[in-house]
């Protein structure tokens, strides 16, 4: 079946990723929109692993550093997001605990392994499926932007309770770093090129 | 709708899109990516989710978003003081981030939108009407408007325990702008846009 299947890139064509329009593969521009045109072989794996590696570093200071700083009656407490999350789990508030573990810690980790793993098996071929790692690489654009979540969490709660000397809370260095993280990883999930993982078939 | 031959943006298999009907959808043989959903008179239905959320955005900003009280303090915060919290100490980055994920790109998203379709609507397309069809797009995943009401759920669950929490006129009018943002991109297709462009253009030229 496969034999059947022919590619714009084989047709020497190269297709513009936001307007359909087929080019010529030599064009630079797209004649429609006048946006710049990706070939598929461009330099979309290192783009995708230098993003990975930037995500990995602020990932460091994103759950080492405190998150916020809460005063309460002048005790100042720094909160990490896993600190956060620990609170939350003893206070029996186990739904918000798990939301805020599942996109602050898991999908962020997740998806840095699962884009590694996916440009290890399109430069080293060792994909068995191209579909399933398709599959991954949908499920891993779809759900990077909900790590956010968090960020809003204390922009929230640092401007809603600002009381005074009795209590308030406010936003730690990691906010930066995490929002730094959740940022590079989607910006290195739109560069990794999903053709890719096809092009062994053909 | 004509036949067209176009590549998978996925897989980049060469295919043509056969004539579709209403609620049905396109998906690549190879890998299995969504190409296309074709309803009927969908450009209607997104000028029409995308005005309605235009007004809710416009309306949750001018009311008080949350009412907070607790031993005898009151705060009321409107949505804009809500993203203002990182700027007021000093993280200018994290401030701009949110305020542009959950208002500004939303905001230029149904604009564009907008234009664009209105550009359809007339005899002859306003200038332009191809870039910001194509910058319009680009924006999309970038809008986080559905994360900020997720998040402000969350906060509202951590500090219930805490103090009295009341939504106001501009919680419930951005709830709506969700929902209609929500209508909207349920509509919006990409395929199809680009193809009612090349239809007006055709038409423009002829």
């Amino acid at each position: 079946m496969s034999e059947l299947w022919l590619t714009a890139k084989q047709n020497h064509q190269c297709q513009c990723h936001l307007c359909f329009a087929l080019n010529s593969e030599d064009e630079p521009l797209c004649w429609q929109c006048g946006g710049t045109l990706h070939g598929v072989a461009t330099k979309s794996i290192q783009q995708t692993l230098a993003l990975l590696f930037t995500s990995v570093l602020l990932f460091i200071p994103a759950n080492f550093l405190p998150m916020m700083t809460t005063t309460y009656l002048a005790n100042q407490t720094d909160s990490t997001i896993l600190g956060g999350v620990i609170l939350l789990w003893q206070h029996q508030s186990y739904l918000v605990a798990v939301i805020i573990f599942m996109a602050s810690i898991v999908i962020p980790v997740g998806k840095i392994i699962a884009l590694i793993w996916l440009c290890y098996a399109v430069q080293f071929k060792q994909l068995r499926t191209s579909k399933s790692g398709h599959r991954l690489y949908r499920i891993i654009d779809f759900i990077g932007r909900w790590s956010m979540i968090d960020v809003y969490v204390v922009a929230i709660l640092v401007a809603m309770i600002q009381m005074g000397s009795f209590m308030s809370i406010q936003p730690g260095v990691a906010a930066i770093a995490f929002s730094g993280l959740v940022i590079t990883t989607m910006f290195a999930a739109k560069t990794f090129e999903p053709r890719l993982l096809w092009r062994h078939t053909e | 709708m004509k036949k067209r031959h176009i590549a998978c943006p996925e897989c980049d298999l060469l295919l043509s899109i056969p004539a579709l009907k209403h609620k049905q959808q396109a998906l690549c043989p190879r890998c299995g990516g969504v190409l296309t959903r074709y309803y009927r008179h969908s450009q209607h239905k997104l000028l029409a989710f995308a005005l309605t959320s235009a007004i809710f955005l416009l309306l949750s900003l001018k009311f008080p978003f949350l009412v907070f009280s607790s031993h005898g303090h009151t705060k009321e915060l409107t949505l804009l003081q809500s993203m203002q919290a990182f700027g007021a100490a000093q993280y200018y980055l994290v401030s701009g981030v949110l305020f542009f994920s959950a208002i500004i790109i939303p905001a230029l998203f149904i604009s564009g939108i907008t234009y664009v379709l209105w550009s359809f609507d007339r005899k002859k397309l306003l200038p332009f009407t191809a870039s910001v069809l194509r910058l319009t797009l680009l924006l999309l995943p970038w809008n986080m408007a559905e994360i900020f009401l997720v998040g402000v759920f969350v906060s509202l669950i951590k500090v219930m325990t805490l103090a009295q929490v009341s939504l106001e006129m501009s919680f419930y009018s951005y709830v709506l702008f969700i929902l209609n943002l929500a209508a909207t991109l349920l509509y919006l297709d990409k395929y199809q846009l680009w193809c009612l462009y090349q239809i007006r253009l055709k038409h423009q030229n002829v």
